[in-house]
């Protein structure tokens, strides 16, 4: 190996298998699957093992463990990886041989991931993203940290020799590239409670509501029919009558879930600003690192709510362009920042943005009707048809029902706003949370006016504009604008030579 | 670095609406018809199964209510796709395509020649035995964005694929070489 390091030219020139790590790894893949689609069967087992008297089912699960250390084993040796004329090969396949290369300037990013058997063994995945948006896996699973380290470093300076080659602008960043890696923001776990207190805690109510009926479920399975409506009877009359409290008692959890959920996802988050782009480390059990190249970002998009606008919160998310089944992956989502770091991403990203003058603009009011006619004047209809002799308490719940689209329908139409610049477009809005948006003309991929018929009669369209990270849409303004605005972006799009990547 | 951008007057710039748009050819409103008349018939023999096998009638005249609404679907559909097929129509420019399409919804779609990742044309059962194809336009913008203009004639659809590669050959910038 030192050898093969001291020569440049041979840098792993000589196929390499990754870590014989990579084996336990896809073992313990294996055994989480199966952990997790037997879950049920397993406690059953466990409370009833008279159900587990057939001996058949530990047979099968012991021959499908055997095949699959075998296959593991085979396919860690069917496993190589190397370099040759400026890419990099991966050779695999178990009985079907698999050659994958990428070439260096294809190159986009590369990532590494660690969960706890990764940790354990101090091993790293090596992941790499390519621009084409085949969204092709490439990744070597296990690879020993300074390796890892070493074909990171060796791959980056090879891609940055050959553009130099290639282009003659690229001094710049040559200078930029000695610059280390800043260190933007750092959460830790007091800040991730704070942050957690901000989150959407229905997202846990309906986890936790969803597990109890799943264990209710397991509950008549392993304890049999006519015991578990024995129990039902005795408890369910003492829980109807604490029926507050519980409802208390299941807020309180989820609240806590959330927060718990929150730490552990972001544990010890850190997020850098790197001499091409941005980069995060994330994660207690699977620790994570994702990095975005700037030219990567297609647009930058913060929010804030009620509860994070207390501790001057803001949740922030860089959109990288990707292939649709990679996307929630492939964005950087800073979960709590402030002012300061968005205005950095800002500055990053929209440079020219502060020195330009935003001309600012409100949606049509007639939104709110078609708000009103949708969440009000709809379901109400419905609602009326299906319970025809409607009694007090249900004309209560519908008038309050229809008070309340009507009043956040105002809310949503007066949040709406939009400020449009020679080199790109800021929105917000938002109901209960604010969201804004910053986006640069020239990494839109094409555009479009949508108007119903109700809408064309009184001369509003929709415009969306679509980029490779997602579709941005102003609803509701006036067709002559939205015109005006097509025109000008599609000039700005033909007539620029800059590339969206 | 001195950043450079001249202000753009508006009305100068050249405008989506006044250009000569491309109709789909005629024989399309036969192949739309036609697939509607399709989607139709099944529906029906659906109602007919539903009327053979149910025992009774969920309430008096089920079947007759059932009936009506068949009749005003397929009323509806058929001039929905009369129409649509009289909305449609694509452009060319010299440096992008536009399309524009629906009935109750309308869209006008932009795509620069700059943007386009790829183009491919496919051909339906229906459409083949007319002679139609139909070209893709796909962009890095998802699927949403991704143009479809159906009813060309055989080499037209080349052609047109042809024309649109050219100018994003012509642009130089290869994102995809």
């Amino acid at each position: 190996m030192e050898k093969v390091k001291k020569n440049k030219e041979a840098f792993l020139s000589i196929p390499e298998r990754q870590s014989p790590i990579a084996i336990v790894l896809i073992l313990f893949r294996f055994v989480r699957l199966v952990v997790r689609q037997l879950l049920p069967f397993l406690i059953i087992l466990f409370i009833n093992p008279s159900a587990g008297s057939d001996s058949w089912w530990t047979i099968g699960l012991s021959i499908l463990l055997g095949t699959t250390t075998l296959l593991s084993i085979i396919s860690y040796f069917k496993f190589y990886y190397y370099i040759k004329d400026e890419e990099l090969i991966i050779e695999r396949g178990l009985f079907q041989k698999k050659k994958l290369n990428v070439p260096f300037d294809r190159i986009q990013t590369i990532n590494f991931n660690q969960n706890i058997v990764h940790r354990f063994f101090n091993v790293v995945e090596l992941e790499i993203d390519t621009a084409g948006s085949s969204g092709k896996e490439f990744t070597i699973s296990a690879l020993s940290k300074d390796k890892a380290e070493r074909i990171r470093s060796y791959l980056l300076s090879q891609k940055k020799e050959l553009l130099e080659s290639n282009e003659s602008s690229i001094q710049q960043a040559q200078t930029l590239d000695t610059r280390p890696d800043q260190l933007l923001l750092h959460l830790n776990v007091g800040d991730l409670i704070k942050v957690g207190l901000g989150q959407n805690h229905i997202r846990s109510l309906g986890i936790i509501v969803g597990t109890v009926f799943g264990w209710l479920q397991f509950a008549e399975d392993a304890l049999g029919k006519k015991q578990y409506q024995a129990y039902e009877r005795e408890y369910f009359a003492i829980l109807l009558q604490s029926f507050s409290s519980i409802i208390v008692f299941v807020l309180i959890i989820a609240f806590c879930m959330t927060i718990i959920s929150t730490v552990i996802r972001y544990y010890d988050f850190n997020f850098f600003q790197t001499f091409q782009g941005f980069k995060i480390q994330t994660g207690l059990f699977t620790r994570t690192e994702n990095s975005a190249k700037m030219s990567k970002i297609q647009f930058v998009r913060w929010t804030t709510n009620p509860i994070k606008k207390l501790f001057k919160l803001f949740n922030l998310q860089l959109y990288q362009a990707a292939s649709s089944a990679l996307s929630r992956r492939q964005s950087i989502l800073v979960p709590g920042c402030y002012t300061e770091q968005i205005q950095t991403v800002c500055l990053a990203y929209f440079p020219e943005e502060p020195y330009l003058d935003f001309e600012q603009h409100t949606i049509h009011p007639r939104i709110m009707l078609r708000s009103i006619f949708s969440y009000g004047v709809i379901p109400c209809i419905i609602y009326f048809i299906l319970k025809m002799p409607l009694d007090t308490w249900s004309w209560l719940y519908l008038s309050l029902w229809f008070l309340f689209v009507v009043l956040m329908s105002y809310v949503h139409y007066r949040k709406w706003k939009f400020a449009i610049s020679t080199a790109g477009v800021r929105t917000t809005n938002g109901l209960f949370s604010t969201t804004h948006t910053l986006l640069k003309w020239y990494k839109i991929q094409s555009v479009k006016l949508r108007q119903t018929i109700f809408q064309k009669r009184r001369g509003l369209t929709d415009i969306y504009f679509f980029t490779a990270a997602g579709t941005i849409r102003i609803p509701y303004i006036p067709e002559e604008k939205a015109v005006q605005v097509k025109n000008f972006v599609l000039y700005k799009i033909e007539s620029s030579q800059q590339t969206w990547m | 670095m001195i950043f450079q951008n001249e202000p753009i007057d508006f009305s100068s710039l050249p405008a989506v609406q006044d250009i000569v748009m491309h109709k789909p050819a005629p024989s399309y409103l036969k192949v739309v018809l036609l697939s509607n008349a399709f989607l139709m018939v099944l529906l029906l023999v659906g109602v007919v199964v539903a009327y053979f096998v149910a025992d009774e009638e969920p309430f008096p005249y089920f079947f007759v209510a059932l009936d009506s609404l068949w009749v005003l679907i397929a009323i509806y559909s058929f001039w929905l796709a009369w129409r649509g097929y009289h909305n449609q129509a694509y452009a060319l420019r010299e440096k992008d395509i536009l399309y524009k399409r629906g009935v109750i919804v309308q869209s006008l779609t932009t795509i620069p020649f700059n943007r386009v990742q790829h183009c491919e044309i496919k051909q339906g059962p229906i459409e083949r035995f007319f002679g139609l194809k139909t070209l893709e336009i796909f962009t890095a913008g998802g699927s949403a964005s991704d143009l479809e203009i159906p009813g060309l004639q055989g080499e037209q659809a080349q052609q047109l694929k042809d024309f649109i590669l050219k100018n994003t050959a012509l642009d130089g910038k290869s994102e995809e070489e």
